[in-house]
């Protein structure tokens, strides 16, 4: 399926921008590995966030739903970050600001196959 | 190819371990071989090549047939094994990877090995230029456990102007026995800890990790997923398929998750674990099972993950386009 609207580099940035805000409290971050012609975004977890198992949790309450709010954004997905469709159903149910996540998340997430 | 996937075996060995290279200065030669054979048996299935005497100098048509015949493998790395404690020519010899190679070159690469405690850093130094310029290695496998005296990968004395010299060369993908002595050495000699600094320093650079660094699998997995130049090789992994396989699906599962698939390896270990084709087999029959996608939020093996594992990802480490490499094979077979 190709994106209706590339995702544009400055709107990414600005996003990613605004993630790196919340994941800077824990001393961690994310930054752009690559983005592809389907809207496919693969991001790469550094600081304290690599090598950390809550990496899924980041990825999918934090990082993709405010990189989902980018035009032409598909799919989001970070290695160390994947897991199953029983553990992305348990995320979804999780209370609280990123209420918005799950519903992003299905139709967004099923290509995060790192 | 397996069901149209590109299978790139990244560890192959030409060993001799024949009674000839065993070292008679070392009174524990024999026990060392004798481990080695034994960790062999019990990675293969119960009667699997059982009338196959492994205690020998193996042959590249040996090798070639059981790879490449009786497997579906489209290529190969031949690699070097520098462990010099019990054998006079080392146990995977720098000359038969080299003649793997060079008879099957559309489909073996050659990995030469040294190590600064066989005859010191500068002979390794030396080899290195050797192997590289004259005999055309593509990598350099290590192993720096040893008996009575051990190295460290992180040691900036010995280790670093062997990096050094590699990326000189224009080697940039390095290997590393890790875990799983072979022998009685301290088995914490072969930490994976110490490819931590390494890595940092040496950013260029690729790390290969072998064996899942046994008994240190959670090290390993630390490490590889906060170092992206740290990659996992599978080698003798999916040998459990046949005699472990909820094993395996918990370790490729929690690699899946936590490393991801682009940056694992496979690796058949042959000749020593005999033919590939059933593990290949048991590998694409692989699943992670509901209750640990459930339990620990492990994600499918999906093709993907299975494309890139089986081959891919070492072809892009090796600059090999997977496509064009499968028509030369065929193009030279017609």
């Amino acid at each position: 399926m190709s994106a209706a609207v590339a995702p544009a580099p400055a709107a990414l940035e600005g996003a990613i921008a605004r993630v790196n805000r919340t994941l800077a409290t824990h001393a961690g971050a994310v930054e752009l590995d690559s983005v592809s012609a389907e809207g496919s975004v693969r991001m790469r977890f550094t600081g304290m966030c690599a090598g950390c198992l809550l990496r899924p949790v980041t990825l999918e309450r934090i990082v993709a739903p405010e990189l989902r709010r980018v035009a032409g954004v598909t799919t989001v997905a970070a290695p160390g970050a994947r897991v199953s469709p029983q553990a992305l159903e348990r995320l979804g149910r999780l209370p609280g600001r990123l209420s918005s996540a799950r519903q992003d998340r299905q139709t967004s997430t099923e290509g995060g196959d790192l | 190819m397996i069901d149209g996937l590109f299978v790139f075996d990244h560890v192959i060995h030409v060993y001799d371990m024949d009674d000839a290279n065993l070292r008679a200065d070392r009174p524990d030669a024999e026990s060392a071989r004798v481990q080695l054979l034994e960790s062999g048996r019990r990675a293969r299935p119960p009667g699997y090549m059982a009338d196959v005497d492994f205690a020998r100098r193996w042959t590249i048509e040996d090798v070639y047939e059981m790879v490449f015949v009786d497997a579906p493998t489209d290529m190969a790395m031949a690699q070097v094994v520098p462990l010099f404690d019990w054998y006079e020519d080392l146990f995977s010899p720098i000359s038969s990877q080299h003649a793997m190679a060079a008879a099957y070159p559309d489909r073996v690469l050659f990995c030469g090995g040294v190590d600064p405690l066989y005859r010191g850093l500068g002979d390794a130094l030396d080899q290195l230029d050797h192997q590289v310029r004259e005999l055309g290695a593509r990598s350099i496998k290590f192993y720096n456990g040893h008996l009575p005296k051990s190295w460290s990968c992180d040691d900036e004395q010995l280790a670093y102007p062997l990096y050094e010299r590699c990326r000189e060369l224009g080697i940039d993908v390095l290997q590393f026995h890790k875990g799983t002595p072979i022998g009685l050495q301290d088995v914490e000699s072969l930490r994976p800890v110490d490819l931590q600094r390494p890595a940092r320093d040496f950013p260029d650079m690729q790390f290969v990790v072998h064996h899942l660094a046994l008994p240190y699998l959670d090290e390993l997995i630390n490490i590889a997923s906060r170092f992206q130049n740290i990659h996992v090789s599978l080698t003798g992994v999916f040998n459990y398929c046949l005699v472990a396989p909820r094993r395996v699906q918990e370790i490729v599962g929690r690699l899946l998750a936590e490393v991801g698939s682009e940056r694992l390896l496979w690796g058949s270990e042959a000749a020593l674990l005999g033919s590939p084709g059933p593990y290949l087999d048991a590998f694409m029959a692989l699943e992670i099972p509901d209750d640990l996608q459930d339990g620990y939020g492990y994600p499918p093996l999906t093709r993907d993950d299975r494309r890139l594992i089986l081959g891919e990802n070492f072809a892009r480490l090796m600059g090999i386009d997977p496509t064009a490499a499968r028509a030369r094979i065929e193009e030279n077979a017609a």
